[in-house]
């Protein structure tokens, strides 16, 4: 079963003249980790809009193009029943709590209550995702009342919760700790391994080149990279166009630089690690 | 040369509840400081207590010599300027340039004052092409960025960026990173409360760890990454560079990649 | 993990506190017969003693204080106002006193003692029923008697955001202050930092009010199955059935002596 194909896609933004998206093709694999990074303003968000349904059910604007969404034109799909089968969690972690749960507990089993889920297996589902996002000492709290990076948290179990097929997630860390932010990572690639769709937008591209399938670089509403990681950080050209590479890749490019390279452009810390060993013929440390 | 002094100090919410732990700290004018810890350590407290919207309850602040129990919040923030984590707790007019010269109006400066200084403010935060739009109708990582903005046109000698870092893409962080030197070379002292641990390497000297509402550890950002028991307590990690200096075992305090680069290509 | 936190919601919460516990519509249906009592009484002695009557019950609901707390200065301030006017503006044949362009007679006294006692007795119905019910049960109740989930989805929130509205109010006020705007110090200081923020503030409710809409439709709101209840209520039990009957009933005979009699 196909994933989410874009045919042709074009947007724009109610008002607007300026293409949000412009011309994409591309298919999203079901089962595989994209991660999605870019300057701001390249599109990543209104993509994300698009691939949940969000546009054109809420926002209006031109579009142009096929999407389909396990080959059904998200157009014919209900609005409702694409909320089941796609996750969405925003960029905006101020925003996304209901305002109706006094509770972080309730708060969390807002979208179980609407997916008409029975109770016990409510609850359950509630415990797991406490525990996998460490958010034990939050359950009682009022979830008007939380901090920006609490929201997030909060936010993000709401979705997960919800255990849909597919997950679009716009930047989950942009408020958190390391720590946190590690784990965040770990959840999704736990999820991916359970054989979800997920699509991840992010800016921290180390973290990026350890987990995902496959990245795409956005650049004013076009795609301007493609590929697997390694593929696609091994370009330098992606700094000029605002996009980040990981550390070892722009490590690989300065000893590049000084005639001393790798033997490849390495993308996470562990490659480069090997490398570097592998160069000076240690087995331990270089020491 | 002044400096903003934090001696014992405790501070606890209304209720009760306490943010922060005897708190003793000094930063002089000029200089810049980064501050980091885990979500919850109480660090947007403790930058709350020097430009006087928390005072503390146990101790004191002074701000040039000020005890910030002395005065109103407003006075210590002529000195103080401080951006808020969330830009949408503090802009609150429909236009970009009125959200900027919003306070030098109420300061009644003369119109070419005003005009000079929301010019600087402009120029040093990037945001020209957004002047005549609704502060809402940008993206978030570019409010963030207005938000500065209108603490800069006040040009206060100390200036709190409290997560200047979070959503922002390689042009925000390079522009961040430019301000702050700009702000350095004008003599103004920039205390930054960030989770970028790459951003902190790259930009400052001197770094205090929190955790658990008190302050840890107070010294060079090579220090502080590289001590297991402050980045273990602190729950701070260190830079990508210098977790693979580290896991090579180089036995150098390495943070930054050209000096790994300059390491490697010595002994390769 | 707070487990006992989490089991309390496997069976319907219930206080311990036997008028807490009962059902809001139940709640709702005594205080309205209350206040059709109070207007249908007319007379200003009934509405006080019913007054006394909702300190009462919020003593029995163990809510004393905080009902006290609302509604003595709610109550006060209303009942105060509406006399005066009553009592101003009320002509009358015997006039008591004359000051300026007022006459104030005994007619309007009368009816100002009468009108300000009715209106606050039917405010107390509110305010009690506001303390003694969670918005979320109310709801509960409503949707289970078959109103839409989406009205109770709209009312809570709208609660919900005038209370965020407040806490914005604060957090924009704060950095009003941080930015060097004198908000401390006399009253008039304070509503001159005030005013310029109100519209801005009112605003941005309504703009956040469409991304609440769409974090909203993220957790299927619009999804077709029939919704599910983590926090639910006891099925009503026979003793409070015959109460809802009793109090009915009461109201009945009493409009049937009122007026037939």
């Amino acid at each position: 079963m196909k994933g989410i194909e874009l045919k042709n896609v074009s947007y724009q933004y109610p008002l607007t003249e300026a293409f949000a998206l412009k011309n994409i093709n591309y298919t999203f694999e079901k089962g595989k980790f994209y991660g999605i990074i870019g300057p701001n303003s390249a599109g990543k968000t209104t993509l994300c809009n698009l691939v949940r349904g969000l546009i054109p059910h809420f926002y209006n604007g031109e579009l142009s193009g096929e999407v389909l969404i396990e080959g059904k034109d998200v157009r014919e799909w209900d609005a409702s029943q694409l909320s089941t089968k796609i996750g969405y969690i925003f960029q905006n972690p101020f925003t996304q709590i209901s305002g109706v749960k006094d509770t972080v507990l309730e708060e969390i089993a807002l979208g179980l209550e609407n997916l008409g889920i029975d109770k016990e297996e409510m609850i359950d589902r509630v415990i797991n995702v406490v525990k996998l996002l460490k958010i034990e000492d939050l359950i009682k709290k009022n979830p008007n009342k939380l901090s920006g990076g609490q929201r997030q948290r909060v936010a993000f179990a709401s979705i997960i919760a919800m255990d849909n097929d597919i997950l679009v997630i716009d930047e989950p860390t942009s408020q958190l700790d390391p720590e946190s932010t590690a784990d965040v990572f770990e959840i999704i690639n736990m999820l991916k391994s359970q054989g979800k769709t997920i699509l991840l937008v992010e800016h921290k591209v180390d973290l990026i080149a350890e987990y995902s399938d496959e990245v795409l670089v956005l650049r004013n509403g076009q795609i301007a990279y493609s590929g697997t990681p390694s593929e696609v950080f091994s370009n330098i050209e992606l700094l000029e166009m605002g996009a980040a590479i990981p550390q070892a890749a722009l490590l690989s490019h300065d000893m590049q630089r000084l005639n001393k390279p790798f033997e490849y452009i390495t993308i996470t810390n562990e490659q480069a690690k090997e490398q570097i060993m592998k160069r000076m013929g240690c087995v331990n440390g270089i020491n | 040369m002044g400096s903003i002094e934090l001696k014992n100090v405790t501070y606890a919410y209304p209720n009760g509840f306490i943010a922060n732990e005897n708190l003793n700290l000094s930063i002089s004018s000029g200089e810049r400081v980064a501050i980091v810890g885990q979500n919850g350590a109480g660090k947007t407290t403790a930058v709350k207590l020097m430009n006087g919207l928390n005072k503390p309850t146990k101790g004191d602040v002074f701000v040039n010599g000020v005890n910030t129990k002395d005065k109103t919040t407003a006075q210590i923030s002529s000195y103080v300027g401080y951006v808020f984590q969330n830009p949408d707790d503090q802009i609150f007019n429909s236009n970009v340039k009125k959200e900027i010269e919003y306070m030098l109006d109420y300061l009644k400066l003369e119109q070419k004052e005003i005009d000079r200084r929301v010019d600087r403010a402009v120029e040093l935060t990037g945001i020209k092409d957004f002047l005549h739009m609704n502060p809402y109708d940008v993206p978030y990582s570019t409010r963030k960025f207005i938000s500065i903005a209108a603490i800069l046109a006040i040009e206060t000698p100390y200036i709190i960026l409290d997560e200047p870092t979070a959503g922002q893409d390689v042009y925000g962080i390079k522009a961040l990173t430019k301000l702050m030197n700009v702000l350095q070379d004008e003599g103004k002292c920039v205390i930054t409360i960030t989770h970028d641990m790459e951003f902190v390497a790259d930009n400052f000297s001197r770094v205090v760890a929190m955790a658990n509402k008190q302050i840890i550890a107070d010294g060079t950002s090579k220090e502080i990454f590289w001590s297991e028991d402050v980045v273990k307590k602190a729950k701070i990690k260190k830079p990508q560079i210098g977790e693979l200096a580290s896991d090579l075992g180089v036995g150098e305090n390495i943070i930054l990649r050209n000096e790994l680069v300059n390491l490697l290509s010595s002994k390769y | 993990m707070d487990y006992e936190f989490i089991n309390s919601f496997k069976k319907p919460q219930l206080t311990g506190n036997w008028f807490l516990d009962l059902n809001p519509l139940t709640k709702l249906n005594i205080l309205i017969v209350i206040a059709i009592i109070s207007i249908l009484s007319k007379s200003w002695q009934v509405s006080t003693s019913i007054i006394a009557f909702y300190f009462l019950f919020a003593a029995l609901a163990g809510c004393l204080k905080r009902f006290s707390k609302m509604f003595i200065k709610l109550g006060l301030l209303i009942g105060f106002l509406l006399f005066i006017l009553r009592a101003m503006f009320f002509p009358g044949k015997q006039v008591l006193y004359t000051f300026w362009l007022f006459h104030i007679t005994q007619e309007g006294i009368n009816k100002g003692i009468w009108f300000s006692t009715l209106v606050v007795s039917i405010c107390g119905a509110i305010v009690l029923f506001s303390t003694i019910t969670r918005a979320k049960d109310f709801m509960y109740a409503l949707e289970k008697l078959g109103a839409p989930h989406s009205i109770s989805y709209i009312i809570l929130a709208s609660f919900q955001s005038i209370i965020d509205l407040g806490d914005r109010a604060k957090l924009i006020m704060d950095s009003q202050k941080a930015r060097g705007i004198e908000t401390e110090g006399t009253l008039l200081k304070r509503i001159k930092a005030f005013i310029p923020i109100m519209g801005p503030l009112v605003l941005g409710a309504i703009t956040s009010t469409e991304e609440k809409a769409i974090a909203m439709e993220a957790r299927a709101f619009s999804a077709p199955e029939k919704n599910t209840h983590l926090s639910e209520l006891r099925k009503v039990p026979l003793w409070e059935k015959v109460l809802i009957l009793l109090v009915n009933i009461s109201l009945i005979l009493f409009i049937i002596w009122r007026f037939i009699l």
